[in-house]
C-alpha cells in the first residue's frame, strides 16, 4: 500500500502557535515534504508564514488560495498541512509577467518524475507559454496537476509557498515520485457561437466577429438570461456564461470572463487570437455529475491495474460561485468515490492546470481536476496466493 | 457536430492557423508560434518540423528534426523510425500528406513544398481527412514564409558580418590592438572632452605622459614577444593606479598617457593628488616585473602637465588646449629622462626652451653624421708613477651652426633618437683605425689598450658582436688593444643577455670595463656575474677624497672588492696632487684625470706617444 499522505491537519486560524502545533503533529508522521495550503483571508499575516517557510529543512510547497477543500467541505479560513510520504523536488520560476519567453530548464531527475504538481500565481501573465515550455521538456508521460493561487480580489500579491518564502508572479513546479491519474471535467455546454476572436491581447478579448467583444457577449447573454448587464455586476452574469475554446478533440477549454475594460472582456487564462470561441451555459446538476462521473470513469478504466489512494482536488473558484450551496455535493460525490476515509486535499483555485489526453498541459477555467495516487495491482502476487490456497 | 458547425470548424482551423504563419522573421520563432498553435488547435501529442538545410544544396539532408514539441519523443526508436519515414517521404514530391501508424499513435507527414516536412502525432484518435485536406493550402503559405525567413536570415547574417567588420575597423582605428587601451586618436577625443569639462566647470585636470625607460633594450635583448608581455603587464599595473573615471591610453610603442580629470581648482590640492598618483605609478617598478619566463627591471619617466594650460593673451581652441597639454607633458617627461629617469616632473615654461634646444640638436646630429663633424679626443691613463699606459677615446662635436656641443648635451639625445648606433659605429671604426696605425708605427707598445664607450642602445643591437668583430678584423688590430667601457645601465635591463654578449667578445680577446662604478643603480650582486676586466670608480667619489672620510670608506671598499674579484681598479677624475697622493699606496691599475692629462686631439696624443 502506497499512501500519498503521512498526515493531514487543519487549523481554523493562522497564527504562529497554530503553525507550530500543525508542524509538531505533522512531523510526528515523519513526512518527506509538507504541502501547505492557506485560505485567503484579509486578516492573514503573511510574514508569519514567510518566516515559517524559510526556517524549514523539509521541502515545503503550497500557496494561498481563495478557499481550501478538506473532508468534502469548503474552508474559507485557516490552514491545511499535509505531510507527503514520498520525496519531492521543487523548482521555482519567477518573473512570469516580465518575460513572455520562458527560459527555465528542469534537471533530469525532475524530468524523470512520473507526476508533477504545478502551482502558479493565478494572476500572472504568460501562464500558457510557461506551461507549453514545461510540456516541451517533460513530454507526454508525466501527469501534471495544479492550479492558480491568489486572491479572489484579483489583486496580485505573494501567494506561492516554497522554502524560499512567499513568492508572487511565479510558477512552482513540484516533481513527485508517486504516480497520479487525472480526472478532468467541467460539464459546461455550448449556448451560442461560434465567434471568431479576431482581436485578442493575451487574456483580453477585444473583438468577436470584428465587433466590440463586450457588445457581442452582452447581446447573447442578455438574450438567454433575460437579465440586463446594467442591472447586475458583470461577474454576477458572467460566472454563468463562460467562454469555450474549441479544440479538435471535441473537448472545449473553458475561459472565465471576470471583468471588463472599455468594451473588452478580461478572462482568466489566455485566448489564442483568431480562434473560435463559444459562449457556454451550465446547469448545476450537469456540472456536478460531470466531475463526479469523470472520477468514476477514471477509476473504472484502471480498476484492473490500479489501487487508488488519496489525492488532490483543484476545483475552480468560479465553479463554486456558480454552484453555491450545491458545490458541496460535488465534493461529497468525489470523496465518496474514493472512500470517505481517504483524504482528498485541495483548494478552490484561479484556473486549473492538468495534462490532457494528448499529453499537452492546459490551463483550464471552471473545471474540476481530481488527481488520485495509486499503486499497481500486483497480478503475479495475487496468482501466487491463489495457487497457495488451492494447494 | 452538424454539417454547418463542421464547415465552420474547418474554416476556423484554416483561419486560425493561417493567421499564425509569418508572425516573426526569425525562422525558429516563426515556426515555434505556428507549431504551438497547431499543436493546441489540433490536439496533437507531438509536432516536429524537418527542414532541408538551407546552407546545403543537397536535398537529402533532412534527417533530424529542426524543431520538436515536446523536445524529445519518449522512445528513441520511434524518433529513428520517424526520421527514416520523413526522409523517404521527402524524396517523393508527389506525396503532400502521408499518414503512418507507430504502435498506438497516429503520425501524419505534411510536405512544406521543398522546404521540409511537418510530422504531427495524435495519440487520441485519428485526424479527420477533411481537416488534413484543409491544412494543404496552409503548407504552401508556410513554405513561402519559411523561404522569406531564410532569405531574411541571409540578409541579417550579411549585415551582421558587415557590422562586425565595421566594428573591427572602428576598433582598429581607435583601440590599441595589443593592450585594448584607447589609442592616440581616441585619447585626443577623450582629452578634449575632459578639457572642455574643466573649462566649463573652472576646474583642473592633468595629463601624465609615461615612458618606459630603456624599453627598446628589452625588445632588442629579450625579443618583441617579451616586450609585448611587459607592456600588457604594465598596463594592468597602471590600471590599478588610476581612479575610476580617469583615462589611460597607449600613444606610442612604450608611451602611455593618463588623464586625471576633475581635480578641483585648488592648486595645492591638484598637485597633491597628481603627485600621489605619480608616486604610486613609480612604486610599481620598485621590484622587478615578473613575466612568464623572466623578470625584468624597468623604470618609468613621467611628465606632468596640469590643464587647462595657461597661455598668454591668446584664446586657445579646444584642440590647441589638447595639443598643448600633451606636448607639455611630453617635454616634462623628456626632462626626467635626461636627468635620472625613474621619476616625475611637472611641466614648466623653461622646459619648453630646453625642448626646443633638444629638437635643434637632434636635427643637427643628422647633419653631423652626414658631414663628419665628429672627432675623437684621447685622454691618457697613467700608472702611479705617472707613465701613460692606456687611453680613453672621447667624442667631440663641433657644429658650424651650434659651435662646440658637449657630449652631455648631445649623447642622451642621440641615445633617445637612435642616432647613437651610427655614431658608435663611427667611433669604433675611428678608434680601431688609430690603433692599427699606432701598431704599424710601433708606438702602441707603450699602451696596454685604448678604450671606447659603448652606449646601451648600441650594445643591444642584434648584431652588435658580429659587427664589432668585423671592424676589429678589418683593421687587423690586436683585439686586446681595444677595450669596451659599459655602464651599469647596459647590464641591468637583462643581465643574462649582457653576460652572454660580453662572454662572446671576451672569447675573442676583447675586454670590458665597468664605467662610472658606484653611480646609479650600483649593485654588488651582479658584479661577480659580469665577465669584466676592470672597473672605473666614478669620479664623484674621487673629488676631494682626502677631505671626505665617507668617500674614502666607499672607495676603499670598492678597491677591496675589485681586488677580491681580481678586477683591475681604475680611478678617474683625479684633479689634484692631494687626490693623487691618496692612491699612492692603493692596489690600483691606472689613474685618469685632468691633473695628468686632459683629453688630447689625435695629433697631440700621437706626439705624446712618440
Amino acid at each position: 500500500m502506497s499512501a500519498l499522505f503521512t498526515s493531514v491537519y487543519y487549523a481554523e486560524k493562522v497564527s504562529e502557535q497554530s503553525l507550530t502545533e500543525l508542524l509538531v503533529k505533522s512531523t510526528k508522521s515523519n513526512p518527506a515534504a509538507l504541502f501547505v495550503l492557506c485560505a485567503d483571508d484579509p486578516l492573514l499575516d503573511i510574514t508569519i508564514i514567510d518566516e515559517f517557510l524559510q526556517q524549514r529543512l523539509l521541502p515545503v510547497f503550497g500557496g494561498i488560495f481563495p478557499s481550501l477543500l478538506y473532508q468534502a467541505e469548503v474552508k474559507n479560513t485557516g490552514i491545511l498541512m499535509a505531510g507527503l510520504k514520498h520525496n519531492v523536488q521543487l523548482e521555482l520560476v519567477t518573473g512570469l509577467s516580465e518575460q513572455a519567453c520562458a527560459q527555465f530548464h528542469l534537471q533530469q531527475t525532475m524530468l524523470n518524475s512520473p507526476s508533477m504538481m504545478v502551482l502558479v500565481d493565478g494572476l500572472a501573465r504568460n501562464i500558457a507559454p510557461y506551461l507549453q515550455h514545461l510540456f516541451n521538456q517533460v513530454g507526454h508521460n508525466v501527469r501534471v496537476v495544479g492550479g492558480g493561487a491568489g486572491s479572489l480580489s484579483f489583486k496580485q500579491k505573494p501567494c506561492l509557498f516554497s522554502n524560499q518564502g512567499i513568492s508572487e508572479d511565479a510558477m512552482l513546479i513540484i516533481g513527485m515520485t508517486n504516480p497520479l491519474e487525472l480526472a478532468i471535467a467541467h460539464g459546461w455546454e455550448v449556448l451560442a457561437g461560434p465567434y471568431l476572436a479576431n482581436q485578442v491581447d493575451d487574456n483580453v478579448i477585444e473583438q468577436l466577429n470584428f465587433q466590440p467583444a463586450l457588445e457581442v457577449y452582452q447581446t447573447a447573454v442578455e438574450q438567454h438570461s433575460e437579465l440586463k448587464f446594467n442591472e447586475h455586476t458583470f461577474f454576477d452574469l458572467a460566472k454563468t456564461y463562460p467562454f469555450g475554446i474549441e479544440r479538435l478533440d471535441d473537448d472545449v477549454l473553458v475561459r472565465d470572463p471576470i471583468t471588463t475594460t472599455d468594451n473588452n472582456i478580461v478572462c482568466v487564462g489566455n485566448i489564442p487570437e483568431n480562434t473560435m470561441l463559444y459562449i457556454l451555459q451550465g446547469k448545476a446538476e450537469n456540472l456536478i455529475s460531470s466531475s463526479v462521473s469523470a472520477v468514476q470513469y477514471m477509476m473504472d478504466s484502471h480498476s484492473e491495474t490500479h489501487t487508488f489512494h488519496e489525492g488532490f482536488l483543484f476545483d475552480c473558484i468560479s465553479r463554486q460561485l456558480f454552484l453555491q450551496d450545491k458545490f458541496v455535493e460535488e465534493l461529497q460525490g468525489i470523496n465518496q468515490l474514493v472512500d470517505g476515509k481517504k483524504a482528498i486535499v485541495g483548494a478552490l483555485v484561479l484556473g486549473e492546470i492538468a495534462s490532457g489526453k494528448s499529453g499537452s498541459i492546459n490551463f483550464h477555467n471552471k473545471t474540476a481536476v481530481t488527481a488520485l495516487s495509486y499503486s499497481q495491482i500486483d497480478k503475479a502476487g495475487d496468482a501466487a496466493i491463489s495457487s497457495l490456497k488451492i494447494s | 457536430m452538424d454539417q454547418n458547425n463542421r464547415t465552420l470548424q474547418l474554416i476556423s482551423i484554416q483561419h486560425e492557423l493561417a493567421m499564425s504563419i509569418g508572425l516573426d522573421m526569425n525562422l525558429s520563432v516563426m515556426l515555434d508560434i505556428f507549431m504551438t498553435r497547431m499543436q493546441q488547435r489540433l490536439s496533437l501529442s507531438t509536432i516536429q518540423v524537418f527542414m532541408r538545410n538551407p546552407a546545403v544544396a543537397s536535398v537529402d539532408t533532412i534527417d533530424k528534426p529542426f524543431l520538436s514539441f515536446p523536445k524529445n519523443l519518449t522512445h528513441l526508436s520511434e524518433q529513428n523510425w520517424l526520421s527514416q519515414v520523413v526522409a523517404a517521404f521527402y524524396k517523393n514530391p508527389e506525396l503532400s500528406i502521408s499518414p503512418h501508424q507507430y504502435t498506438n499513435s497516429h503520425w501524419y507527414l505534411l510536405r512544406i513544398t521543398d522546404i521540409g516536412v511537418l510530422a504531427v502525432q495524435r495519440k487520441v484518435g485519428e485526424i479527420d481527412n477533411m481537416v488534413l485536406q484543409a491544412l494543404k493550402p496552409l503548407l504552401s503559405r508556410l513554405a513561402l514564409s519559411c523561404q522569406a525567413c531564410i532569405e531574411h536570415q541571409f540578409l541579417v547574417d550579411e549585415v551582421k558580418t558587415r557590422k562586425k567588420v565595421e566594428q573591427q575597423l572602428i576598433e582598429q582605428s581607435y583601440i590599441d590592438g595589443l593592450t585594448g587601451l584607447p589609442n592616440r586618436k581616441m585619447y585626443n577625443l577623450s582629452l578634449e572632452n575632459s578639457i572642455a569639462q574643466a573649462l566649463r566647470e573652472n576646474s583642473c585636470g592633468a595629463v601624465l605622459f609615461i615612458d618606459i625607460d630603456r624599453f627598446k633594450l628589452v625588445n632588442d635583448t629579450l625579443g618583441h614577444g617579451v616586450g609585448d608581455e611587459l607592456l600588457i603587464k604594465i598596463v594592468s599595473l597602471l590600471q590599478g593606479c588610476v581612479r575610476v573615471g580617469d583615462t589611460l591610453a597607449r600613444v606610442g610603442g612604450d608611451e602611455f598617457v593618463i588623464t586625471l580629470s576633475d581635480l578641483g581648482d585648488n592648486a595645492s590640492d591638484v598637485e597633491t593628488t597628481v603627485v600621489r598618483i605619480a608616486q604610486k605609478i613609480l612604486a610599481m617598478t620598485v621590484t622587478p616585473i615578473e613575466l612568464k619566463h623572466c623578470s625584468v627591471n624597468i623604470s618609468l619617466s613621467i611628465g606632468i602637465c596640469v590643464f587647462p594650460v595657461a597661455h598668454d593673451q591668446l584664446k586657445l581652441s579646444l584642440k590647441q588646449h589638447c595639443n598643448a597639454a600633451i606636448k607639455n607633458a611630453d617635454i616634462a617627461m623628456y626632462q626626467v629622462k635626461r636627468n635620472v629617469r625613474n621619476n616625475y616632473a611637472f611641466y614648466r615654461h623653461e622646459l619648453q626652451v630646453l625642448s626646443d634646444k633638444r629638437i635643434n640638436i637632434e636635427k643637427h646630429l643628422h647633419i653631423a653624421l652626414r658631414e663628419k663633424q665628429f672627432s675623437l679626443c684621447y685622454q691618457p691613463l697613467v700608472n702611479k708613477a705617472g707613465q701613460v699606459i692606456a687611453a680613453e677615446a672621447l667624442i667631440r662635436w663641433h657644429s658650424p651652426d651650434l659651435g662646440w656641443v658637449g657630449p652631455a648635451d648631445f649623447i642622451p639625445i642621440a641615445e633617445e633618437s637612435g642616432l647613437i648606433v651610427d655614431i658608435s659605429k663611427w667611433v669604433v671604426n675611428e678608434a680601431c683605425g688609430l690603433i692599427a696605425e699606432l701598431e704599424q708605427e710601433q708606438v702602441f707598445s707603450r699602451l696596454k689598450y685604448l678604450s671606447i664607450n659603448i652606449s646601451p642602445r648600441y650594445f643591444s643591437q642584434p648584431q652588435f658582436v658580429e659587427k664589432l668583430l668585423a671592424t676589429v678584423k678589418q683593421h687587423q688590430i690586436e683585439p686586446n688593444h681595444l677595450r669596451l667601457e659599459i655602464t651599469e645601465g647596459v647590464a641591468l635591463v637583462n643581465i643574462d643577455h649582457a653576460i652572454k654578449t660580453m662572454q662572446l667578445l671576451r672569447e675573442h680577446k676583447l675586454d670590458f670595463m665597468l664605467d662610472d662604478f658606484g653611480n646609479g643603480y650600483s649593485s654588488l650582486s651582479y658584479l661577480h656575474k659580469l665577465p669584466l676586466k676592470a672597473v672605473k670608480i666614478d669620479r664623484s667619489f674621487i673629488t676631494d677624497i682626502h677631505l671626505s672620510s665617507n668617500n674614502r670608506v666607499i672607495v676603499n671598499a670598492m678597491i677591496d672588492i675589485s681586488s677580491h674579484f681580481s678586477l683591475e681598479c681604475i680611478i678617474e677624475g683625479i684633479e689634484s696632487q692631494a687626490e693623487t697622493d691618496y692612491f699612492q699606496d692603493k692596489p690600483i691599475a691606472a689613474i685618469q684625470g685632468y691633473y695628468f692629462y686632459r683629453p688630447l686631439p689625435v695629433a697631440d696624443f700621437r706626439r705624446l706617444l712618440s
